[in-house]
């Protein structure tokens, strides 16, 4: 599904991302972990057009999608969670889906006079909060969400792009022990429809759990690649991160 | 009825609500701040004042070109000012607008500062429309708008404006183009400011540079502001208000910078939402008292 | 084009770079500590004019009115920054411009309640003396701004790197929380630039004041818009930025106001400068991407 070969990041002097490979096969649950400063965001950042690569290429299904526009990505299928959440504030819950929903919609002017509050549309927003457990909450300002929903809300607002590869960024960090397992559930979930799941994690045991296959970054090298088991064991990675004083 | 005086407040009234309408779309919904709004309103105004006077089109044959003129010079200050980051669109806003009123008041094929003069009033029928007339012609004006802003408002371009206006960043995430939708704003509202213009035009018959500048901008900033930012009925109520405040008042008239300038800080204080917006104190009492009404309504009818 | 005429011109150009350098350079200062740009600065230059033209009628010296006007103007800023942008700094920054355009407008309007709106003469003959030769000459307006301009950059520079307070105002400048996590009380430094940053504003106005000879109610428009520019185009934060873009413009303007026929007033042409360079560089000369 998406195949990154050679891939460089360079920053100045700095190279955040060094000749990194990476295939991730479709409708897996992929993780890339490593210790802080490893640098999995700009690899995200990277992979959802934030960032263009200095060297190397990224393919989405067969297709190179290295240096263009996050709104091009997007388009293609690809949603995005961010670490620090991002919603629109002064709109509804409902509306925040909908704004993804409404990228595909409103592709070209004429179109995008209609109105977006028709029963059709509305149904496929509800449809995401439901599957990312919120529709609760549809009526809410986003700005008065804790960030348990707010975090659900990054996901059900990505899943409006009917995306076909999800990019999860540490979505799991502050959350409650009951919170983290709905979360699980709901990437499983998400895989069973059919969606291929890559994320950022920091929380190793949820890792561990969630994930069919880990990397593990670290100075933007890939220095591990496996099962999760295996690659917990690995004593370069266990180095990686012990050898810096991590809080992993 | 309606005096002649009476008739004058109303009418300009419309007008300002109409630029307010502009500025709403512009600033409110998109997000895209600007202290320049009055600059499409002297496009507006200007082409269709030359139109008429220079070369004999009627201001019916004039108002498609005026507005097309508009929204194209909303377009073109739309272009340098997508790669403007917050703060450098403010000063961008600002800079346009001078050089605008200055233009127009050194070249004399605009008249030069004295301006344009002798503007047609509208003839329909055969016949120059009376004020009471023209203040219908308006009315029919804010309301179009009105319907419009609310059907934009409601569309797929209205939610991805919002969304621009939440987080840009997040938005191009989703698949929103951020430049193609801010152009559309810039040209909406740039379009709406010239129809304001237009009529403001041919109700005064009489333009100068000096109405289209960085002050008249901040006081339409202000009606919008004050009424309730990103909200239909802040920018009309804010408009009717402030346009009516210095005729009820005659002291405004002369303290009116004064009033204006210390409105705006008071409101940043107290409700920087604006009287009407969605958070502000006034309006969620209506709004509660409007829920109130109804069950209780409800309950009587029952 | 007589070199005598271009020495002139050069004359005006420094004069008008330096007071552009004057209120740029604390406005440079106070968007790097707050991150706002303090529109509502232009009143202060122009409270400068005011204060400077009232204290020398009250003392007949024009170095005690310049300093009197300084103190208040200082004052005036300082004042602004607590009670105004202070309890606003928790509310979206849109809210602070804002409150800082309405400041802008409001206070003009005060100036014309309390001196009229007539344009008021500033005439100080002692440094009406021209020196030079024809055709390049300066008075002692002129002088007094260089020497003025150059003796206030190097406190400037000196307070800042020399001081424990301007060490303080650079931290804070750099990330406020971390500067406040080390001890450093951010209010203070914020509410210290503020105050030496309106000071210097006015004394640009009284400068320009007596250079032209004229104090009037809308003096810091034009000024105030320029200079929102120069630090746009310096690189927001940047106060070098700021001051090298005030001498560009000032030399550009005057260059092209003398040799050019575009049919703009020399305000318009600013501007116009302004925007462009804006266009060319929206991250402003010496600003990062």
């Amino acid at each position: 599904m998406l195949s990154v070969r050679g891939l460089r990041k360079q920053f100045g002097g700095l190279a955040a991302i060094d000749e990194v490979d990476l295939h991730i096969p479709r409708g897996c649950i992929y993780g890339v972990i490593g210790p802080n400063g490893a640098g999995k965001t700009t690899f995200f950042n990277l992979l959802s057009g934030i960032f263009s690569p200095t060297l190397g290429e990224i393919r989405l299904n067969g297709q190179p999608i290295q240096g263009r526009k996050p709104h091009e990505i997007a388009k293609l299928g690809v949603g995005r969670t961010f670490q620090i959440v991002r919603p629109f504030s002064e709109l509804t819950v409902l509306q925040n889906v909908l704004a993804a929903i409404g990228a595909r919609e409103g592709t070209d002017f004429l179109r995008g006079l209609r109105r977006y509050d028709r029963s059709g549309y509305l149904e496929a927003a509800r449809e995401c909060l439901r599957q990312a457990g919120i529709e609760a909450h549809e009526k809410e300002l986003a700005k008065n969400l804790p960030l348990g929903l707010l975090r659900r809300l990054e996901i059900a607002r990505a899943l409006g792009l009917k995306p076909r590869l999800l990019l999860l960024d540490e979505s799991f960090s502050g959350l409650s022990q009951k919170e983290i397992q709905s979360q699980i559930d709901l990437v499983r979930r998400l895989r069973a429809q059919g969606v291929t799941v890559l994320l950022i994690e920091h929380n190793i045991p949820v890792a561990t759990e969630l994930c069919e296959w880990l990397a593990v970054l670290d100075g933007g090298h890939k220095i591990a690649e496996g099962p999760p088991e295996t690659v917990v064991n690995d004593p370069v990675v266990i180095e990686a991160y012990l050898g810096r004083s991590d809080d992993a | 009825m309606l005096g002649d005086y009476q008739l004058t407040v109303l009418t300009l009234m419309g007008v300002w609500m109409i630029v307010a309408q502009g500025l709403n779309v512009l600033t409110g919904y998109a997000g895209l701040f600007n202290l320049g709004i009055c600059m499409y309103m002297g496009a507006g105004a200007y082409i269709s004042a030359l139109l008429t006077t220079q070369y004999a089109f009627s201001f019916w044959e004039a108002l498609p070109w005026a507005l097309a003129g508009s929204g194209l010079i909303g377009f073109l200050a739309g272009l340098p000012s997508l790669r403007a980051r917050e703060d450098s669109l403010a000063v961008m806003s600002i800079g346009l607008v001078f050089v605008f009123e200055s233009l127009l008041i050194y070249l004399p094929y605009f008249g030069g500062p004295v301006g344009i003069g002798k503007i047609p009033v509208p003839v329909v029928y055969g016949e120059p429309v009376s004020k009471l007339g023209y203040l219908f012609l308006v009315i029919g004006a804010v309301v179009l708008v009105g319907i419009s802003v609310r059907c934009l408002v409601r569309s797929w371009i209205g939610l991805a404006w919002e969304s621009l206006r939440e987080d840009e960043l997040a938005a191009g995430m989703l698949g929103t183009y951020p430049p193609r939708f801010k152009l559309y704003a810039y040209v909406i509202g740039a379009t709406y400011a010239g129809l304001g213009g237009v009529l403001y035009a041919h109700f005064i018959n009489y333009i100068t540079p000096y109405d289209f500048g960085f002050l008249p901008s901040i006081y339409v900033l202000v009606m919008v502001v004050f009424g309730g930012v990103g909200t239909i009925r802040g920018a009309l109520f804010g408009a009717a208000l402030l346009t009516a405040l210095p005729e009820i008042f005659r002291f405004v008239q002369d303290y009116r910078n004064l009033i204006y300038g210390g409105l705006l800080v008071l409101m940043m204080f107290f409700e920087p939402k604006g009287l009407l917006g969605n958070d502000s104190r006034l309006w969620r009492s209506v709004t509660t008292l409007g829920s109130f009404f109804r069950a209780h309504l409800r309950k009587t009818v029952a | 084009m007589s070199t005598g005429i271009l020495a002139q011109q050069l004359v005006n150009a420094l004069s008008l770079g330096a007071v552009y350098a004057m209120i740029a350079v604390g406005l440079a200062m106070i968007y790097g500590v707050l991150r706002i740009l303090h529109i509502a600065h232009a009143v202060i230059y122009a409270a400068g004019a005011y204060l400077g033209l009232y204290f020398y009628g009250l003392a007949g010296n024009f170095v005690l009115a310049l300093i009197g006007a300084m103190v208040v103007a200082g004052i005036l800023g300082g004042a602004i920054e607590r009670f105004v942008y202070r309890p606003m700094l928790a509310k979206p920054r849109i809210v602070i411009l804002i409150a800082s355009i309405g400041l802008l407008v409001c206070m003009s309007d005060l100036f014309r309640i309390l001196a009229g709106p007539h344009q008021l003469p500033f005439d100080v003959p002692a440094l009406q003396t021209r020196y030079g030769w024809e055709g390049a000459q300066a008075s002692g307006v002129d002088l007094y701004i260089w020497i003025g301009t150059a003796l206030v950059f190097a406190a400037l520079w000196l307070f800042l790197q020399r001081t424990r307070m301007g060490f303080a105002i650079r931290a804070v400048a750099q990330d406020l929380e971390t500067a406040q996590a080390m001890g450093i009380n951010a209010n203070q430094c914020v509410f210290a630039v503020f105050v030496v940053g309106s000071a210097i504003a006015a004394f640009g106005g009284v400068m320009v004041a007596v250079l032209y000879n004229a104090v009037y109610t809308t003096m810091g428009d034009m000024v105030a818009y320029k200079g929102l520019a120069l630090i746009v185009i310096g690189g927001f934060g940047s106060m070098t930025g700021a001051a090298i873009a005030s001498f560009i413009l000032g030399i550009t303007e005057t260059i092209v106001t003398t040799y050019t026929q575009i049919p703009l007033s020399r305000d318009g042409i600013a501007m116009l400068l302004l925007v462009l360079l804006i266009l060319v560089r929206p991250q402003g000369l010496l600003g990062k991407s």
